[in-house]
């Protein structure tokens, strides 16, 4: 790509990550020729401020809306990713799917920033996905350790919060809780049960196996980042009363011995991660504190004894800031360094 | 005729307690007098016991004279100052506190799994800790299927825990959200609405929790297996009074969940509520103020060779406190105190 300014469409500009991204693109002052903010149907909520400078338009997302665009960016609707993506190539963009819905179509690269390289980003073609944020997150702390220690077994509790669930998600979290308080229930709607003061084992439909779709996604998307296409990996997902920040408890089981002290040398060194890990002090990773931060947190650091060579670990990290708008922000970096 | 037995609760005006109270009324317990004790600053204050008016006195060593079961639940301090004088009284001591769990001579007792550990008992027997009971009574009918070998252990814990004070802070961090003030944390380490805070109890050198610790030293002593290997995460989410605990149990010989399943079913006290393709699983909100634990989520980890992943939620102040404490009782009753 010349060094121009890139012409940047954002599909879904007004779910809970484009918002995010479009407050993410001023923040960090991506240089954008144009921004076009492309939505299924008209909302009539607020947008952010686009990017001092950065000429912006609205428009509802179709197959003509591309002509012109350097990267698209989908956002929200997996529907709408898997419709529009192949159409954006097409036309010349680069797809960058943040929804999961083209993670599995043939010619689609899976990319994390911090665990693929730029040069291999910007190499990747036209059709890119990032992984789902709670997979983005795991593998921000398990590809250090991989490297260090060689992963053996992995075995995963997430605690996911509404956000992951859209904007409608965090609507209902919010309308449960005022309904709760004033003793009236809310009903419904999003999720499949009550969210609030709840915690739901489910945050996607069922497979033939008793898992859910976005439990074996984890596992798909960890082989893929960490590329051990057989990687042993036992995930249970559940949703909690929350808005913004997932987290979870991981316990690894390692090739090589690594003590507590190494991992917290290579998780300090690695992109996009934080170590917040001072029991002493009250200091590790909570729910609350991840809401807003750009890094994956890890703490609670410890040697797992009932193997041979084990670490606990706990993390947070906003889905939608860090998993959903700064990795996109990183991708378009990605490209302008490279180019 | 049954006869009744003269029962001291000592924390009487805590969450617990006031279980305890509930509890032994419902059970029918075969009461002949109740002594409720609190602490100075709750004494004095009247509650009501089968529709009577019962007067809240202040816990002494003096307190215990003439009563054959007491049950304890006020904390490990008070527990250790005053459950020696209820044993020196003639009282059998129930303790939910972690004082005496790990104590050779005291039983730790999950009624479902090991009543028989109250066999020899020298005054005072032990509720395991509330997650403990909780990720046990789903264990223990896969233990007795097959040796379990190691469990990794995640619990979802609620407010209630850590008493009446946390679930009032709870609520009124939650009304203060709804009004946009905020109210500070006192009781828990950080603000617990919308938020998931790993951290219950003290932190140990090893940098696990003691909450953590109990999990792993109480499975070991209940299902009386030094072998057994446990790691566990506990963690504090903002739900009122039911438990959940995520669990991957590797086992000796395989297991298929569909085995798994009906043993669980046949297990006292624990119900199965496991059909994906009908959005049936256990959570928290359902098993609120009931007495049974429900598993759930049942299914095979891929991971590893002979390994189960299930979910289990059980009500804090109920099985995990109170229920067990009296059916401890009824246990003691049962051979004679």
């Amino acid at each position: 790509m010349s060094a121009r300014k890139p012409v940047l469409a954002l599909v879904g500009a007004t779910s809970a990550v484009g918002r995010d991204l479009i407050e993410r693109l001023a923040e960090r002052r991506v240089p954008l020729e144009r921004l076009r903010l492309l939505v299924a149907e008209v909302d009539d909520r607020q947008l952010p401020d686009s990017p001092e400078g950065v000429p912006t338009t609205l428009d509802l997302v179709s197959k003509d809306a591309f002509g012109g665009v350097d990267f698209a960016v989908f956002c929200d609707d997996p529907d709408i990713a898997r419709r529009y993506a192949p159409i954006a190539a097409e036309a010349g963009a680069i797809a960058v799917d943040l929804t999961g819905g083209t993670l599995d179509e043939a010619g689609v690269v899976l990319v994390a920033p911090g665990i693929t390289p730029p040069s291999a980003i910007a190499g990747a073609g036209r059709r890119l996905a990032l992984p789902p944020p709670a997979a983005g997150a795991l593998a921000a702390i398990l590809a250090p350790l991989h490297a260090a220690a060689g992963v053996k077994r992995v075995v995963v509790s997430i605690y996911e919060a509404a956000a992951t669930a859209g904007q409608a998600g965090l609507d209902e979290l919010f309308e449960q809780v005022r309904g709760l308080l004033g003793q009236q229930e809310a009903p419904a709607k999003t999720f499949p049960e009550q969210l609030a003061f709840n915690v739901i084992p489910r945050t996607g439909p069922f497979t033939p196996d008793g898992d859910t779709e976005p439990e074996v996604r984890v596992v798909e998307t960890l082989r893929r980042l960490l590329g051990v296409p057989d990687l042993r990996v036992a995930v249970t997902a559940a949703r909690v009363s929350a808005f913004h920040g997932t987290s979870a408890s991981v316990n690894v089981e390692f090739e090589r011995p690594i003590t507590p002290a190494e991992a917290r040398t290579r998780l300090a060194a690695a992109p996009g991660v934080e170590v917040v890990d001072d029991p002493a002090e009250g200091r590790y990773p909570i729910g609350l504190d991840a809401a807003g931060q750009d890094f994956v947190l890890v703490g609670r650091i410890r040697a797992d004894h009932s193997v041979p060579s084990g670490l606990s670990l706990w993390l947070s990290a906003d889905d939608i800031r860090r998993g959903g708008a700064v990795a996109a922000v990183d991708v378009i970096e990605a490209f302008q360094q490279s180019a | 005729m049954a006869r009744g037995y003269h029962v001291a609760i000592a924390g009487a005006t805590g969450a617990v307690g006031g279980v305890m109270r509930e509890i032994l009324e419902e059970r029918r317990f075969p009461i002949a007098s109740l002594r409720l004790l609190a602490s100075e600053r709750s004494a004095g204050s009247t509650v009501t016991f089968k529709g009577e008016p019962l007067r809240v006195e202040v816990l002494t060593e003096r307190s215990f004279e003439g009563i054959d079961v007491a049950l304890f639940s006020c904390g490990g301090e008070r527990s250790k100052a005053f459950a020696p004088a209820a044993v020196r009284a003639g009282a059998v001591v129930i303790d939910n506190s972690s004082a005496f769990r790990m104590d050779p001579r005291v039983p730790l007792v999950v009624p479902e799994i090991n009543a028989h550990a109250l066999a020899g008992h020298e005054g005072i027997v032990a509720v395991p800790n509330c997650t403990t009971i909780v990720m046990l009574m789903a264990l223990k009918p896969l233990y007795d299927l097959s040796r379990v070998t190691r469990v990794v252990a995640t619990s979802f814990q609620a407010a209630s825990g850590a008493g009446a004070k946390a679930m009032a802070e709870l609520e009124a961090q939650l009304r203060g959200w709804a009004e946009g003030r905020e109210v500070p944390a006192s009781v828990f380490p950080y603000p617990l609405a919308f938020n998931v805070i790993p951290h219950i109890d003290a932190f140990l050198p090893n940098g696990y929790t003691k909450e953590e610790m109990k999990l792993v030293n109480e499975t070991r002593k209940i299902l009386g297996d030094p072998e057994i290997r446990v790691t566990a995460t506990t963690v504090r989410v903002p739900v009122l009074r039911a438990h959940a605990v995520s669990v991957n149990a590797e086992t000796e010989r395989k297991v298929t969940p569909d085995e798994a399943r009906a043993a669980f079913a046949r297990f006292p006290g624990l119900l199965v509520n496991d059909d994906p393709a009908e959005l049936r699983y256990p959570m928290p909100r359902d098993v609120a103020g009931k007495d049974e634990c429900v598993v759930g989520r049942i299914r095979e980890d891929e991971s590893h060779p002979r390994a189960l992943n299930f979910f289990v939620v059980g009500d804090q102040l109920r099985k995990g406190a109170a229920l067990d404490a009296v059916q401890i009782a009824e246990a003691l009753v049962e051979r004679g105190l």
